[in-house]
């Protein structure tokens, strides 16, 4: 058993010793078909200006979802492309005016104070908006033994709960933004239904994030000691090596901490009489942001010092244009994570990982769960938008 | 075809074992507790196949109950029997013509993008009241210049630079025939160049001074410049940008105009300084000032330039500065001298 942040080994070992009263959670997906898939849907794409992503990503969900089982029986997954694309058309009837207006704000000069309130908009739009509809998406989509899985929680009521949380986050400078993120996921996660029986989550002392706190502040002071040997004369191909490393340090340890908080959750999660159980390691999960982190990574280390070279030779109006060609480098990145996390094959052995450590521990009270209402689910708007939710 | 299967009923998560068996187009199962159902070909669905052959499927299409077949053969004969089996799998008809339709409504939005919007921008911009033109002008000279600047921009002036400039304006204004006055203003700072903007308004920049060498050259930017305000180019600019940013950033993903719009502006933005060369020499040529001044500018800075095209001139705003002063020196005509060289000291001085 890979080394966990939790003391929790021996009890590790216990799951594996598949007691008669603990479901375990299974995938039954081999990485060849998963990487056939990923390139034809992938060819789809290109062959319809990206178009078929709605329905390439239904089809993967649908594939995992029924590769994934509990206790033998199979999870469903019932979303369609169409409701996706129509989410995703809704989306950009909020998002395209929305941006327009922060566009002509800030040709009016108003970007002073615009700024702001536009960086506000756009996180609060990503990291509030989307994940809550993407997750009631998600969850009103998903059967087992034929039950669906449902969702009662209100956006306003959501908003209301989350703002404290979220602002301190903001206003903390990211240091209690982990904490708004475990608050976000124990209130989605005590609104989802099986059917008639509604999760609950016993929430604890989130002990597991401390190591992210202790790597956080790690790299803060990396940062700060670059900076003092730079401004004492250093190298500057060392410090920027240096940087490199700190920030590749730092980024695995964010990713880490998403994971950190999903196991939080899960083992707070108890339902029907049963508990969830997740002792999945940590630490070799963000290798699945290995090319993330490469991808993001490349253009800047290439384009860095072609800047500066290039620079030097131009004239100035162009340095303009090069700026923008550098954050364009730096967003084809994204793009890049973004499709690379999209292929199956990528999700897959990670899936895996998570499923073949997790299970649900007590006897399921299954003849107190009846069919209940899955909830507003439908064409949700900003699901679309959220493909690494 | 007899076989075992495990029924879910869709009202709880309890599973019942059922005797299945084919009877000529009926699927019908018995189960242990003697309860039994026959559900009609045309209606079974497959929900997803199972490793070994078996497969998932919906009895009743639309119905929340689920059969789990195990048996190898089984999908592959139901998929025989059963004419919509694949029906929840198949990209359907209508799926297809969303697609088809989306892929039309892209690339009408990539020809409107790419076609339409630098048609459509100067039309718009003509009929923007020159209020707004104006009251535009002004935010759009604070923001930029700030920008640039870093800070309050200085604006250059002393009494004799201030006078000899104002001349060279209102003589080259009259003859582009404009419809409001325009002002034209030197800030302090390195930048080789002149911009026009929205109201009417020229920024000379002191780098630009400090590289032309006579009075003639500047008149020929600055005819270029007014060739600028009189076709509306920086209002059309400006809309031009905002709905190319706007569509891109929506259909890429926030942040994707960074990297389209230096290569859509600068592609448009060559077409529209040729076009302003034009109107410069024409400008010149009402105004009875000799347009070889302006060439001769245009060689300057193709001089101040020695690095050359950047990434193949893909990013160049302007078509390549000898091959302007080439296109000015055919079209050229001769006249007086823009200003004498006691004017043009004093107006180069203004930063000093």
């Amino acid at each position: 058993m890979a080394s966990t942040w939790r003391s929790d080994d021996r009890e590790a070992e216990w799951f594996m010793a598949d007691s008669p009263r603990v479901l375990r959670f299974t995938l039954e997906a081999k990485t060849w078909p998963a990487l056939k898939l990923g390139l034809k849907l992938a060819i789809w794409r290109v062959l319809t200006l990206t178009l078929y992503w709605f329905w390439a990503e239904t089809r993967i969900r649908r594939a995992f979802a029924h590769a994934s089982a509990l206790g033998g029986d199979r999870f469903e997954y019932s979303g369609t492309g169409l409701q996706m694309f129509i989410g995703f058309l809704i989306a950009m009837g909020i998002i395209l005016p929305m941006r327009g207006l922060f566009h002509l704000g800030s040709v009016l000069g108003a970007s002073a104070w615009l700024a702001p309130v536009e960086g506000l908009f756009w996180i609060g739009l990503w990291s509030l908006a989307l994940p809550f509809f993407a997750w009631r998406y998600r969850m009103t989509n998903l059967s087992w033994r034929a039950i669906r899985f449902g969702f009662d929680g209100g956006f306003a009521r959501y908003l209301r709960a989350m703002a404290l949380p979220f602002l301190l986050g903001l206003l903390t400078l990211g240091i209690l933004w982990p904490r708004f993120m475990l608050i976000r996921r124990r209130w989605l996660v005590a609104h989802t239904r099986f059917g008639s029986e509604r999760f609950a989550v016993q929430a604890g002392p989130a002990t597991a994030l401390w190591p992210w706190y202790i790597a956080a502040g790690a790299a803060a002071a990396a940062f700060l000691l670059i900076g003092v040997l730079v401004a004492t004369g250093l190298n500057p191909s060392v410090s920027g090596l240096l940087f490199l490393a700190t920030f590749t340090a730092w980024v695995f340890s964010l990713a880490g901490m998403y994971f950190a908080i999903d196991r939080v959750v899960a083992n707070e999660t108890l339902i029907a009489g049963a508990r969830i159980r997740a002792w999945y390691s940590i630490w070799p999960l963000p290798l699945r942001y290995a090319s993330w982190l490469f991808a993001l990574l490349l253009p800047l280390a290439l384009f860095g010092p072609t800047l500066a070279a290039v620079a030097s030779l131009v004239p100035a109006q162009q340095m303009l244009a090069l700026v923008h060609l550098s954050w364009g480098l730096m967003l084809l990145g994204w793009v890049v994570v973004l499709f690379t996390w999209s292929l199956p094959f990528v999700r897959l052995p990670i899936l895996r990982h998570m499923l073949r450590h997790s299970a649900l521990d007590g006897r399921l009270l299954i003849e107190q769960v009846g069919a209940g209402d899955p909830g507003r689910g439908g064409n949700d708007a900003l699901a679309a938008l959220w493909p690494v939710a | 075809v007899n076989t075992t299967a495990r029924w879910f009923d869709g009202e709880t998560p309890t599973p019942h074992t059922v005797t299945l068996s084919l009877v000529g187009r009926y699927l019908t199962a018995i189960s242990n507790d003697g309860r039994s159902f026959q559900w009609p070909c045309a209606e079974i669905v497959r929900v997803a196949a199972l490793p070994g052959g078996g497969a998932t499927i919906m009895p009743v299409h639309g119905s929340p109950e689920r059969l789990v077949i195990e048996a190898s053969g089984a999908d592959a004969t139901l998929a025989k029997l059963c004419p919509n089996y694949h029906r929840l799998t198949r990209f359907s008809s209508r799926d297809r013509l969303t697609v088809v339709r989306g892929m039309a409504l892209i690339a009408a939005v990539l020809v409107t993008v790419l076609f339409g919007v630098p048609l459509a921008a100067p039309l718009i911009a003509r009929a923007v009241p020159a209020s707004v033109d104006a009251w535009l002008g002004a935010r759009v000279e604070g923001s930029a210049l700030t920008q640039l600047t870093g800070g309050a921009p200085r604006y250059c002036q002393n009494a004799p630079g201030s006078a000899a400039l104002a001349d060279l304006n209102r003589r080259l204004s009259a003859a582009a025939n404009l419809d409001a006055p325009v002002s034209v203003s030197v800030v302090n700072h390195s930048l080789v160049n002149a911009v026009a903007l929205p109201g009417n308004r020229v920024v000379v920049f002191s780098g630009l001074l400090n590289t032309l060498t006579d009075g003639d050259q500047l008149a020929g930017v600055i005819a270029h410049e007014l060739g600028h305000l009189a076709r509306r180019d920086p209002m059309a600019r400006v809309i031009a940008m905002m709905i190319w940013s706007t569509v891109i950033d929506g259909l890429m993903g926030i942040g994707a105009s960074g990297i389209v719009l230096p290569f859509l502006n600068a592609a448009h933005s060559r077409e529209v300084e040729t076009a302003t060369d034009r109107a410069g020499v024409a400008i010149l040529a009402r105004a009875g000032i000799a347009s070889e001044g302006f060439a001769r500018a245009m060689e300057q800075l193709a001089r101040q330039d020695r690095a050359g095209p950047f990434a193949f001139g893909l990013l160049d705003t302007h078509p390549p500065s000898l091959e302007r002063a080439a296109a000015i020196r055919a079209i050229g005509h001769t006249g007086r001298a823009a200003m004498t060289d006691q004017q043009w000291s004093a107006i180069r001085s203004l930063c000093r």
